[in-house]
C-alpha cells in the first residue's frame, strides 16, 4: 500500500500497482525505497484525484502502452484498441470541461501516459467540428493575431 | 513551461495553464480540416497546430496536386512530415506524388491505398525516409521489394495484396530486418515471417492451397509470435495441434469466425470444440477475441446467449483471462473476465 496525499491534504491509501500507473508516484517510490511516509502530490486536488484513481483502478491490468516512437501499435493492438474499453471511457470523459481540463494538467504532472492521451482525445472530440471563435471559447483564449497576420494565417493552408 | 493562454485570457481556468506539448497531444487527434481551424485560433496555438497539420498529411484527391507541388516547392513543410496518408486512387496524379515522396526526409509512416499497379511511384534508390510503418495494396512485385530493400526499420508492414502472377520467386532474408508486425494475407506472412522478429500477426486465408502456419515457428522474436488474428475456415484447415506447435507463447488469439452462424446452435458448439481443443495446448493463452458477422445471423445479435460458450471457454484453461466477443462493424460486444477462484463476469456490457 502507498500514502498519498493530495494538495488539499486528503489521504488516500492506495495498492501499489495503482499507484505505480503514475510514473511521477512510482520514481519517488524508488527515490526513497521501502517507508510509510505520505507522498504529497502538490499539483492534484482530491476532486480530480478521486477521478485519476477511477481510471487507474480500471485499467490497472491492461497490458501496458506499446512503446512505439510514433504511436503507431501493430493492426491488432489498434483493432482490440478500438474494439474495447471506449465504452467505459466514453462515459468517464463525459464531465464537464473544467473538469476534463483539470484532469489532463493532473495526468501530465502525475505522469499517466495513458490517461492523458485518453483525455486529450476526448478534448479533441470536443473541438471537431469547431469554429475558430468556438475553440477560443473552449481553451479560454483571446484572439492575438493582427488582421493581416490572420490573413496570412488563412491563406497558408492548402492541405485542409 | 510554455502554455497556451495568452495575457488577454479571460479568466485563470485549466484550460488556458495546459502546457503546449499537451496540446499537440490533443491535436493528434483532429483531422487536417480541423488542425487549419485551430491555426487561426491564436499564436501559440498557431505554432502547434501548424506543425500537427504538416506532421500528418492525410491528402484527398481534391488537395493532392497543390500538397504535392507546396511539399516540392518548400522543403522547411517537407521536412515536418512524418505520416502521408492516401487512400483514394488518384490516377492523374501519381508523378506529382512520386515527386513529393522523395522529398520527404523524416516520414515514418506512408499509407497508399491507390490501387494495385502503382508501386512504381515509391523511391528506389536513394529513398531519403527510413519509414516504421508502410501500409498499401500494390501488388508484390520487383518495385515493391526494391523499396523495401531500402527500409531497413520497418517495423509494422500492411499488405492487401496476395503474391499472385507478380509474385517473386523469393525473399532475401536481409530485407526489412527488424518487422515485428505484419497484417496481410496468409501467403504473404508464410513468406515474410521466417527470419524476422514479427510477433503481431494479423492475418486470413480465404481460397487455395493453404499456406503453412509453421512459417510463424520461424520468426525470431524472442518468445515467438504473441498475438494473432486468422480466420476459423483457415484455423479448422490447420487444426490446434499445429498451431499450438508453431506460436507456443500465443498470449492473444483472435478469431475471425467468417463462415460461422452466430443464432446456429450446431456451429458455435463446433467452434467451441475447437477452441477447448486449442486450449489443452495453448498454455500461455490468456486473451481469446471472436468476432462475429452479424449478416450471417437471422437472429438480431444483441438477442444471443453466449454463456454456455463463454463457461465452456473459460473452463478449458486456467490462465484465460479474458474472451471477448465481438460483432464485426457493430459496437455490440462483451468482453468478459475470469479471475481465479470466481465465475467469470461481463466487463463492459450495458
Amino acid at each position: 500500500m502507498v500514502i498519498l496525499i493530495t494538495s488539499d491534504n486528503v489521504k488516500y491509501v492506495v495498492e501499489k500497482d495503482v499507484a505505480e500507473l503514475s510514473v511521477l508516484v512510482k520514481n519517488m517510490l524508488e527515490d526513497i525505497g521501502p517507508s510509510d511516509e505520505p507522498i504529497p502530490l502538490h499539483n492534484v486536488t482530491s476532486t480530480v484525484f478521486n477521478k485519476v484513481l477511477e481510471y487507474c483502478i480500471y485499467h490497472r491490468n491492461d497490458p501496458p502502452p506499446s512503446d512505439d516512437d510514433e504511436g503507431c501499435a501493430s493492426p491488432l493492438h489498434k483493432y482490440l484498441a478500438s474494439h474495447i474499453c471506449s465504452e467505459w471511457d466514453q462515459r468517464f470523459f463525459d464531465v464537464d470541461q473544467a473538469l476534463l481540463f483539470d484532469i489532463i494538467l493532473a495526468a501530465n504532472y502525475l505522469d499517466i501516459k495513458t490517461l492523458l492521451d485518453d483525455a486529450c482525445k476526448a478534448v479533441a472530440h470536443l473541438i471537431q467540428g469547431k469554429s475558430t471563435e468556438e475553440i477560443r471559447g473552449i481553451f479560454n483564449i483571446v484572439n492575438d493575431f493582427t488582421p493581416e497576420e490572420e490573413a496570412r494565417v488563412k491563406k497558408e493552408n492548402v492541405s485542409s | 513551461m510554455q502554455s497556451i493562454g495568452n495575457e488577454l485570457s479571460m479568466k485563470p481556468s485549466a484550460a488556458s495553464e495546459l502546457p503546449l506539448d499537451v496540446l499537440d497531444v490533443i491535436f493528434r487527434n483532429l483531422t487536417s480540416y480541423d488542425l487549419a481551424i485551430c491555426c487561426r485560433v491564436s499564436k501559440q496555438v498557431h505554432t502547434v497546430a501548424f506543425e500537427a497539420l504538416y506532421r500528418d498529411l492525410r491528402p484527398n484527391s481534391r488537395n493532392i496536386l497543390r500538397l504535392c507541388l507546396k511539399l516540392c516547392d518548400e522543403p522547411d513543410l517537407a521536412s515536418r512530415v512524418r505520416s502521408f496518408i492516401l487512400r483514394e486512387s488518384v490516377d492523374m496524379y501519381l508523378g506529382s506524388i512520386s515527386e513529393a515522396l522523395l522529398r520527404l526526409p523524416r516520414l515514418r509512416t506512408l499509407v497508399l491505398r491507390i490501387g494495385l499497379m502503382s508501386s512504381w511511384i515509391l523511391p528506389q534508390e536513394n529513398c531519403p525516409f527510413s519509414l516504421h510503418t508502410l501500409d498499401c495494396e500494390f501488388y508484390f512485385d520487383d518495385k515493391l521489394l526494391s523499396f523495401l530493400r531500402s527500409q531497413k526499420e520497418l517495423k509494422h508492414l500492411t499488405s492487401s495484396m496476395s503474391p499472385g502472377l507478380y509474385s517473386p520467386a523469393s525473399i532475401e532474408p536481409r530485407l526489412v530486418p527488424e518487422l515485428h508486425s505484419i497484417a496481410a494475407p496468409m501467403s504473404v506472412v508464410e513468406m515474410i515471417a521466417p527470419g524476422r522478429p514479427v510477433f503481431h500477426v494479423f492475418a486470413y486465408h480465404l481460397s487455395g492451397e493453404p499456406p503453412s502456419i509453421s512459417s510463424l515457428s520461424k520468426s525470431t522474436s524472442t518468445n515467438g509470435v504473441r498475438q494473432l488474428r486468422l480466420n476459423y475456415t483457415y484455423l479448422l484447415e490447420m487444426g490446434c495441434e499445429q498451431l499450438a506447435q508453431a506460436v507456443p507463447k500465443l498470449v492473444n488469439l483472435a478469431i475471425d469466425a467468417n463462415t460461422v452462424k452466430p443464432d446456429d446452435y450446431e456451429m458455435v458448439n463446433e467452434l467451441t470444440d475447437w477452441v477447448e481443443v486449442y486450449l489443452s495446448y495453448a498454455k500461455n493463452l490468456s486473451w481469446l477475441v471472436l468476432t462475429f458477422y452479424p449478416e450471417l445471423s437471422v437472429m438480431p445479435c444483441q438477442e444471443l446467449d453466449f454463456s454456455e460458450m463463454v463457461t465452456r471457454i473459460f473452463a478449458a484453461s486456467v490462465n484465460l483471462t479474458h474472451v471477448v466477443i465481438l460483432f464485426n462493424g457493430r459496437k455490440l460486444r462483451y468482453i468478459c473476465k475470469q479471475v481465479p477462484g470466481q465465475d467469470w463476469y461481463i466487463v463492459n456490457d450495458y
